[in-house]
């Protein structure tokens, strides 16, 4: 009997394509709307391609004002092309990232190649003797599937293209140890990917310190040749650095309003505790004993190891909607037992290879402990990495165990499994979560605006609650407004609320109380007008309701009343 | 010898002094949190002996033993009335005699002997309860990920909510490198199939406490107290012998221990004063047997 020989080549096109599959079609479906920082990154994406500027009327910007939270560009940019060719729709928002997540899976097999070779594991281009190359093929299937990465690449929510180009950096990298021409290209790479978002401010630096140390010796020995990638480095980031020096919130924006020491809860438990010490406590013992520097450590801590947590990774999710995936957690439940299995396989066979392991998942997690909303799927997205190359080591350490005929039940076992899983989650993403949670991605505001476009000729104003979350984005979003005229129209209010967002008063003929109550507004609201709430607002019941906005599950949305 | 005695003496200071008053209750529960506190430090005496007969480092026995007298958790649970404290003792006991039963028919009745008297000791264990209501599969996996999560063991133990240190996890925050170092080490050089049997019992534990109906007040999980103490064990005990190979890793070692001790120091402060007001706020001591 002919033994079967597998090429890898072939393999890796497929599975790529089966990524492509599970990330590109039905952008506009699944997720069933857009949510409002894709809606900004979008409309940003159009005022630049059609005027050079933003919304706010700046040129080329490193970083994107939107709500005050000072989007990253990376994303907003790589959205040009797509708005260009789709408009202003969600393909045109979202296929970009989808391009790029579809292409990490491909990117990651090679990475890990790479990996191995840098690590001195032989490597060959004969799949059936060589486990390295296995481990690379199942950690590109994993990643191809995984719902982490499928709902990420799906949502222009910033990580998915920065994953894409740290994997490249460090490709590159890796590659560069052999020919250190690649360097010039990881250097800009890892450049490209501190515009991505904000965590990577924290963890490119720290990835660099770690590569340095564990190849300290290939840098030693080819120092001159950094000097090109380092200028290079520099370069691609001196608009970053200009930006700050002209406006300091381009580098931390919104990282400052959710950091744990913007979060005043350790500072009043500190007050707290010292006051119950009582007045004839020694101040100098009450802060020995309650004091930031350990209670701040404590945090973090505690806070990093939320994202280790099984119920976080297997069960629950992420805590907030949108990056929740109802009924299931970020990964699938079988691959908890791979990755214990990868794990101990690592530990075993290998210290070097364990250790860098260990600090990639450490340097994953670092900018989200460093957060107080968490544990948080977005900002710990990079820990895929390690996690997929563990559930391949895992599966692999299996199968290596066992002789060819329990090898192929076994096999045939995890495929059944999860396919399972698989299915669980399509059912959940493309039916439970669309038609029960649709009110995590906005949904409603498509056909919200569509309705006041047709009707807003018949009013001298319309209302739209400022609890609705952001709606003048929405407005220029699928009104398509003219960039140009956008600056004449608006009227901003500055002032940050407690999560550091500012908000925007009015938009022509639309205006968007901040804080709007109906006992408290009604008498502001003029005459032959519109208002629109949430469904959970409270309003007078003569006033004329003429319209809701329904989700799938013919829950409201919007309730649209004619004020007369 | 001398230092077994030590460690057991320390471990008597810590919890019988102030009996009745830390934490605050009611003075008919002073007997049973007499009996409750010498059960705690037997306890740290078997597992010094346990460990001991196992592995023959009576270094690594002596740490063990240090490490379980100073446990918050094992602290707060020998200064109140506990059924799940004895029933540790119960189980120490019985895995250390065991060992030096002759015949099988003697390992039998002393099985039977130890489920009878366990059952006597610890009544409040819910499968003597009655109620077998089981959570869902779902709630099940949660609680399975929730024992053994970083969060639980170092942060935060809510297993005792009123009247337990949930604002401590069961172990310190500082003890995470040498627990670490110990779960590495367990996988590298102990084997993790071949000691597996080791380890059925705290998986019987572990799930045990998940389907527990009143989740997540299960303080049967306070069983598995000895394999935490195992493991932290063999973490400080590698970083003991790697701190005498150069002076850079005993300076490491030494401000690890100085934090450790601070760590301690903040730790009495808290249990002496703010848990004593948080139970005197919260308890209601008609109520519970404390």
């Amino acid at each position: 009997m002919q033994k079967l020989i597998f090429k890898p080549r072939i393999i890796i096109i497929l599975i790529t394509f089966l990524a492509g599959i599970l990330r590109m079609p039905y952008l506009d479906k699944y997720p069933p709307a857009l949510y409002s920082d894709e809606v900004s990154q979008g409309y940003n994406a159009y005022s630049i391609l059609k005027t050079g500027k933003d919304e706010y009327g700046k040129f080329l910007p490193v970083s994107f004002r939107s709500f005050g939270d000072w989007k990253p560009p990376l994303q907003t940019y790589l959205m040009i092309p797509t708005v260009l060719i789709y408009g202003l729709n969600a393909y045109g928002v979202r296929l970009s990232g989808a391009i790029l997540g579809t292409l990490t899976v491909l990117l990651i097999y090679f990475l890990i190649q790479e990996f191995f070779k840098a690590f001195d594991r032989n490597i060959n281009r004969q799949a059936k003797n060589n486990p390295q190359i296995i481990i690379a093929l199942i950690t590109s299937l994993m990643l191809a599937v995984s719902p982490w990465h499928i709902a990420q690449s799906r949502s222009a929510m910033l990580v998915g293209v920065t994953l894409f180009f740290y994997i490249l950096a460090l490709w590159l990298f890796f590659k560069g140890l052999t020919s250190s021409k690649y360097w010039i290209l990881s250097a800009a790479g890892f450049a490209v990917t501190i515009y991505g978002y904000y965590g990577m401010r924290v963890t490119v630096p720290l990835t660099i310190i770690m590569l340095s140390v564990f190849f300290y010796k290939n840098i030693l020995t080819g120092a001159k040749k950094l000097i090109i990638p380092a200028i290079i480095g520099g370069l691609f980031l001196i608009p970053l650095f200009w930006g700050f020096i002209k406006e300091p919130d381009i580098v931390f924006g919104r990282a400052k309003t959710v950091s744990i020491f913007y979060d005043r809860g350790i500072t009043l438990t500190i007050w707290d505790l010292q006051k119950k010490d009582g007045v004839k406590f020694p101040p100098i013992l009450a802060r020995f004993f309650h004091n930031k520097p350990y209670l701040y450590s404590v945090d973090i801590l505690r806070r990093f190891g939320q994202h280790l947590d099984g119920r976080f990774l297997f069960i629950k999710g992420d805590a907030y909607p949108p990056f929740q995936i109802p009924g299931m957690g970020m990964l699938y439940l079988v691959d908890g037992l791979f990755i214990l299995l990868g794990l101990i396989r690592l530990i075993k066979s290998d210290s070097k290879l364990t250790a860098f392991i260990l600090i990639l998942i450490t340097i994953s997690l670092f900018p989200a402990a460093l957060t107080f909303l968490t544990p948080s799927s977005n900002r710990s997205f990079h820990l895929l990495i390690p996690l997929m190359f563990l559930v391949s080591g895992g599966i692999v350490y299996v199968l290596q165990k066992l002789k060819l005929q329990r090898k192929i039940i076994i096999m045939v076992l995890i495929f059944v499994i999860y396919t399972g899983n698989f299915l669980y989650f399509g059912y959940q993403y493309t039916t439970i979560l669309p038609r029960d949670h649709a009110d995590w991605w906005y949904y409603g505001y498509a056909q919200l605006i569509s309705y006041l476009s047709d009707h807003e000729n018949q009013y001298s104003q319309i209302y739209i609650s400022g609890k609705t979350s952001v709606p003048y984005i929405y407005l220029l979003f699928y009104k398509q407004t003219d960039p140009a005229s956008v600056k004449s129209q608006i009227r901003r209010d500055y002032t940050a609320d407690d999560f550091g967002f500012e908000h925007v008063a009015a938009l022509g003929k639309y205006e968007f109380p901040r804080y709007f109550n109906w006992k408290a507004d009604s008498r502001s609201l003029l005459p032959n007008s519109l208002l629109v709430t949430r469904s959970d607002e409270i309003v007078e019941n003569n006033i004329n309701l003429i319209n809701e906005i329904k989700y799938p599950n013919g829950e409201t949305a919007f309730k649209v009343y004619q004020i007369n | 010898m001398i230092y077994y005695f030590l460690i057991l003496l320390i471990a008597s200071c810590i919890r019988f002094p102030g009996l009745n008053l830390i934490p605050p209750g009611q003075s008919a529960n002073l007997v049973l949190r007499i009996f409750s506190a010498f059960s705690g430090v037997i306890s740290v005496g078997l597992v010094m002996l346990i460990i001991k007969d196992r592995t023959k480092n009576i270094s690594l026995s002596l740490i063990s033993g240090l490490i379980l007298c100073f446990m918050p958790w094992h602290i707060e649970q020998s200064r109140v009335v506990s059924g799940v404290n004895s029933g540790l003792t119960l189980i120490l006991f019985y895995s250390w005699v065991y060992w030096y039963l002759p015949c099988r028919i003697c390992k039998i009745f002393l099985f039977a002997a130890f489920t009878i008297i366990f059952w006597r000791i610890y009544p409040s264990f819910w499968i003597f309860s009655g109620n077998w209501t089981l959570p869902t599969f779902t709630e099940i996996m949660g609680n399975l990920f929730k024992l053994i999560s970083g969060e639980f063991l170092f942060f935060k133990n809510d297993t005792f909510w009123r009247g337990g240190l949930r604002t401590y996890g069961v172990m310190l925050p500082g003890f995470i490198p040498a627990f670490m170092l110990g779960i590495y080490l367990i996988f590298k050089k102990q084997g993790f199939i071949k000691y597996a049997k080791w380890y059925l019992l705290f998986i019987i534990i572990w799930v045990l406490s998940a389907v527990s109906p009143n989740f997540p007040e299960s303080r049967e999980y306070f069983l598995i107290l000895p394999y935490l103490t195992f493991i932290c064990a063999l973490g400080f005990y590698h970083l003991i012998e790697n701190s005498k190979k150069r002076l850079i890793f005993r300076i490491l070692f030494i401000s690890y221990f100085m934090f450790i001790i601070y760590e301690y120091i903040l730790f009495t402060h808290f249990y002496t004063v703010h848990y004593q007001q948080r139970i005197k706020e919260e308890f209601q001591y008609a109520k519970i047997n404390f």
